[in-house]
């Protein structure tokens, strides 16, 4: 221990004992170069003679106006210094204050806020900052856009929708930048999942990696137990579940299927599907989980699965006849594009088993690739389209219950980045981003994260 | 007002009832109508305990912050204030300087007036969220413990965050 030998070499007496622990606090905790003068970097402290004699090859610095007190300050001191280097997170404020001040401060600014010093670093960094405005309902909802230029790489966007600004990201670990088939989840509402796929060069992958919005980081999560691209996954409960799909060593499509659960950290199998498939469309309803997708006979197959007693069933009601894709559930309906613009939504009625309902906006865009809605996701309540022109307009479906109001459903649309802020900053940006190819690159995922 | 018809049949104390607030700090002395005082909960629980003498001495509360919570209670507590009024006199209250808003962010806690606490708080939010981090440091006195290194590894790594990853 630094005190003991330190005090031993000494020999110090009692009343010394308080400066010497003063020159030693000092010494470690503003890392002085040895060979430097005390009394500049500690005055106040008084520890010239101190500090020369516990701290080998300390020049003597001539300030005779210093001298030690023959009051010894013992216990006192080292706590007083210690409040000292634990500066408030805003003076003038005990912290528990400050942080119901920063946690109000938009989360479009949080990166300038790990700029201001180490501890409000600290602060954002841990797991306490982000769950508070969870739980005061200040966390803010970003939506991700994984999409595949025409190079064949993979680069990923934020959009926060309340300032309507694009966010930077880091990028892709390498082993997803030009992968195929791969699945993207969310799961505790702030971890973006990216597991499976295939990698041109090494194949099919058990790969699991997982970006955290709270940190900006990315990780690794424990691998899958096979292999797979091209299948399907969903989170219940916030555990993910993956099916079917492709596996290059056996080249042909999968029956078997697993779950993540991230509080256990681990994977498990699930029962396999009752026939082998690789899904093109999924959703949660109801709590259950249904695919559609190729069986390995080049047919159209359906099922649905029961976490609570994990049954896989075949389905063949007018849901999955009706079904397009993309398609979400929000408050326990069912959505899906009708146009492929995604200008006219239809809504799944369980009472006579149809997608009878419509909800449009009556504003037809065009069928042209770049218009096509490449994604639904719930979005603070409304349902928010995503095309691959990056142009996002959100629905309130929430306000057309009836069909009568259904049908003149115009103001209920919102186009938060659209045709219009093209001409802005937004628009230089995409165009830098995708260059005169936009039009050739398409989305492959859209998530919603929360911080 | 409901105490009104009460005050009536007392006969004794036709006018309604006050509070007298003084702040220890410059024993400056504020009287308020009890029901806007007793939006704050602290002033609220000594009344209700019937530890509140004629005047409430209120510690380590300045005159001039303790009259701007006076007026944000007295808008409060006003029935026929509409939301959008409110809201500007709201405004209006925390449009000062970042002594200040410190102070009433102390203020609204010692005294526990919750609607308060979260006017303050959002405009010093909202100051934060308007300056960049270098003015942040100066106006609110946070000092910056980074060395010229840390910091360009921070920003860089808002750009390019990596971990665990070759």
């Amino acid at each position: 221990m630094h005190l003991s030998t330190t005090v031993t070499v000494a020999r110090a007496n009692t009343i010394e004992r308080g400066y010497c622990w003063k020159a030693i606090v000092a010494v470690k905790r503003l890392r002085v170069d040895t060979t430097a003068c005390f009394c500049r970097v500690d005055a106040g402290l008084k520890t010239v003679a101190g500090a020369k004699r516990f701290v080998p090859g300390t020049k003597l610095c001539l300030q005779p106006d210093i001298k030690p007190s023959i009051h010894p300050t013992r216990q006192k001191t080292p706590r007083g210094d210690r409040n000292r280097s634990q500066s408030p997170l805003l003076p003038g404020l005990p912290d528990d204050l400050a942080i119901a001040c920063l946690i109000r401060v938009p989360r479009v600014e949080h990166r300038k806020l790990r700029l201001v010093c180490k501890r409000w670093y600290r602060l954002l960094a841990g797991n306490f900052f982000y769950s508070l405005r969870k739980s005061l309902g200040n966390a803010e909802e970003w939506i991700y856009i994984m999409k595949r230029d025409r190079d064949g790489k993979i680069s990923w966007h934020a959009f926060d929708p309340i300032y309507q600004l694009w966010q930077p990201l880091p990028p892709i670990p390498k082993e997803y930048s030009e992968a195929l088939g791969f699945g993207c989840a969310v799961l505790s509402g702030c971890h973006l999942y990216l597991f499976g796929g295939k990698d041109p060069i090494k194949g099919s992958m058990r790969r699991v990696i997982f970006y955290s919005a709270r940190t900006n980081k990315w990780h690794r999560a424990p691998d899958m137990l096979r292999r797979r691209h091209f299948f399907g996954s969903c989170v219940i409960n916030n555990c993910l579940y993956v099916a079917g799909g492709e596996n290059e060593g056996v080249h042909r499509s999968l029956r078997s299927a697993e779950v993540y659960d991230p509080n256990k950290n681990r994977w498990s199998f699930i029962s396999d599907m009752s026939t082998a498939m690789v899904p093109f469309i999924g959703v949660v309803y109801e709590g259950k989980w249904f695919l559609k997708g190729i069986g390995s006979h080049r047919q159209v197959v359906s099922e649905v699965y029961q976490p609570e007693n994990d049954i896989w069933r075949p389905v063949y009601d007018g849901m999955v006849a009706g079904w397009r894709n993309p398609s979400a559930s929000l408050n326990g309906q069912l959505y899906a594009v009708e146009c492929k613009d995604g200008c006219k939504l239809r809504v799944y009625e369980e009472k006579n088993d149809s997608w009878s309902k419509h909800i449009d906006s009556k504003m037809h865009l065009g069928n042209s690739k770049a218009l096509e809605a490449a994604a639904l996701v719930p979005l603070n309540g409304k349902l928010c389209i995503i095309r691959n022109n990056m142009s996002i307009s959100l629905v309130d479906v929430s306000k057309c219950d009836d069909a009568s109001s259904a049908s003149t459903a115009e103001h209920l649309w919102e186009t938060i980045t659209g045709k219009g802020q093209f001409k802005t900053l937004v628009t230089n940006f995409l165009l830098n981003l995708a260059g005169r190819n936009r039009l050739k690159s398409h989305i492959v995922h859209c998530q919603v994260l929360q911080a | 007002m409901a105490s009104a018809p009460e005050n009536e049949k007392n006969a004794s104390a036709p006018e309604k009832k006050t509070l007298t607030l003084k702040s220890m700090i410059n024993n400056e002395e504020f009287v308020v109508d009890e029901h806007v005082a007793l939006q704050s909960v602290t002033i609220k629980n000594m009344v209700d305990s019937d530890c509140a003498g004629d005047v409430i001495p209120v510690p380590t509360i300045s005159g001039e912050i303790l009259a701007l919570v006076i007026e944000y209670c007295k808008n409060h507590a006003n029935p026929s204030a509409s939301e959008d009024d409110l809201k500007k006199a709201d405004a209006g209250i925390v449009a000062k300087d970042i002594y200040t808003l410190i102070d009433l962010v102390l203020a609204a806690n010692f005294l526990d007036i919750k609607g308060l606490l979260e006017v303050t708080s959002q405009k010093i939010a909202d100051s934060i969220k308007d300056l960049p981090h270098q003015d942040v440091r100066e106006i609110f006195g946070v000092e910056n413990d980074y060395t010229p290194e840390e910091e360009a590894a921070v920003r860089a790594e808002h750009d390019w965050a990596f971990e665990g990853f070759p």
